[in-house]
């Protein structure tokens, strides 16, 4: 179950970009997958965060995840069909097994999610239980805090060279884009 | 709609919309439009409330109903620049504002409540809700409304010892309605307030813990005023300061 789809950029039809996409309605609960959920921070908390970040003069980084949902790692076994242009003598009566999530299947959000806080709880930060989006680290004086909305990130905090390490060490894990100061 | 007169209210004050209202309109353009207004509320308060007010028509929208969402759209386009700034304050207290407009709906008599919250000076939580339920009692009313801020003051509250922002300090409700202040404060039974019993006590065990202190504040200044009821302009550009609405595009 591949899908191919071609999108030109607008304007100049210098490049085409293609995505693969999965056929996610085909899948069927329990079987394909278990918990569908995407996290996503409340409105009150990002502007609580604001709030503090203003009142503390702290400065707010913001940090986009390049395609955030093929990060997941797939707890599930599912199967997709060679995608086409692809096949050849060999493959022909096969189908491949996919490893990690891909665009358009019922798990990536949570999937994704799950990668970012074993991430973050790996680089000692605490998971905030008012709302799960949010992580906060305090080492000696120095305070982080991260809030993410599905694959955008804020990163506020007190010391500017934590936040430019947790930057790289997103980068390691994930490929991210600095959109610089919010 | 390009050639508009803006308006300087989002909604009329005087217009009671009702179910049956005019002939039928077109429903889908009216859900797309309205669909839209509700995504602005994310970070729009002052609309929030005529936005609530023609979402109740969803299912079948008329003519006046069609007329108030044209007149958002009329005040949207004379403050299209309006948004919540957030500034240094210097604390990070938590402040409430609750109110609650007795059986405003013309339909069934249900309230319509609303609830502000401040942290640090800036406002970060707002909402406007029709009640669930009729009830026959103003100060049931207000109540009700007072635990869902409470709910949402406390959870505010967890948040910023988790981040341990802030220590020590009372949070502080802000409401109109003396005889629901002087009732919460006072546990004296009476028989017009047994049904209240148990938000009552919710409220109390939060006072005499001494984390929250509930104060009159005259309505003028009650904020949460344009989240339960349609405001003159004057009135609604004071509450619009207040919240930390400003127009950008408008020389102050």
């Amino acid at each position: 179950m591949g899908v191919y789809n071609n999108t030109d950029t607008i304007g100049q039809n210098d490049h085409y970009e293609a995505q693969l996409v999965a056929k996610g309605y085909s899948q069927t609960y329990d079987i394909d997958y278990d918990e569908t959920f995407a996290h996503v921070a409340k409105m009150s908390t990002v502007r609580t965060l604001i709030s503090l970040a203003m009142n503390k003069d702290w400065k707010l980084h913001q940090l986009d995840v390049k395609n955030a949902f093929l990060h997941g790692e797939l707890m599930e076994e599912v199967y997709m069909d060679i995608p086409l242009g692809f096949g050849t003598i060999q493959t022909v009566g096969k189908v491949c097994r996919l490893r990690k999530s891909l665009y358009g299947l019922k798990q990536p959000p949570r999937a994704w999610f799950d990668r970012l806080r074993r991430a973050m709880v790996g680089m000692g930060y605490q998971q905030i239980n008012a709302d799960h989006t949010m992580f906060f680290r305090q080492h000696k004086d120095h305070t982080t805090l991260l809030v993410v909305y599905v694959d955008d990130i804020i990163i506020t905090g007190n010391n500017e060279g934590e936040i430019a390490q947790l930057k790289v060490q997103l980068g390691k894990e994930f490929e991210v884009k600095d959109l610089g100061l919010l | 709609m390009l050639g508009c007169r803006p308006v300087a209210s989002p909604i009329d004050p005087k217009i009671k919309l009702t179910k049956l209202a005019g002939e039928k309109v077109d429903r889908e353009r009216y859900q797309r439009l309205v669909g839209r207004l509700i995504y602005l509320t994310h970070t729009r308060p002052d609309i929030s409330f005529a936005v609530s007010v023609v979402s109740r028509y969803m299912h079948d929208p008329r003519k006046d109903h069609m007329d108030a969402v044209y007149h958002i759209l009329r005040y949207l386009k004379g403050a299209l620049g309006k948004g919540l700034i957030f500034r240094k304050h210097g604390h990070f207290n938590i402040e409430g504002y609750c109110d609650s407009d007795w059986a405003s709906c013309a339909d069934d008599r249900k309230s319509t409540s609303g609830y502000c919250m401040f942290v640090g000076g800036n406002l970060v939580s707002w909402k406007s809700k029709k009640q669930s339920v009729e009830q026959g009692q103003q100060q049931k009313q207000e109540y009700r409304v007072i635990v869902v801020g409470v709910v949402e003051m406390l959870w505010l509250r967890t948040l910023q010892i988790e981040l341990k922002m802030n220590q020590e300090s009372q949070m502080r409700l802000w409401c109109d309605n003396k005889s629901a202040i002087s009732i919460a404060n006072n546990p004296v039974q009476h028989d017009r307030t047994k049904h209240i019993e148990i938000d009552r006590f919710f409220i109390k065990e939060k006072l005499d813990s001494g984390i929250l202190k509930w104060s009159h504040v005259s309505t003028e200044d009650e904020v949460a005023d344009c989240l339960t009821k349609g405001l003159g302009p004057v009135s609604l550009s004071r509450l619009c300061d207040k919240m930390g609405l400003v127009d950008i595009f408008r020389p102050s």
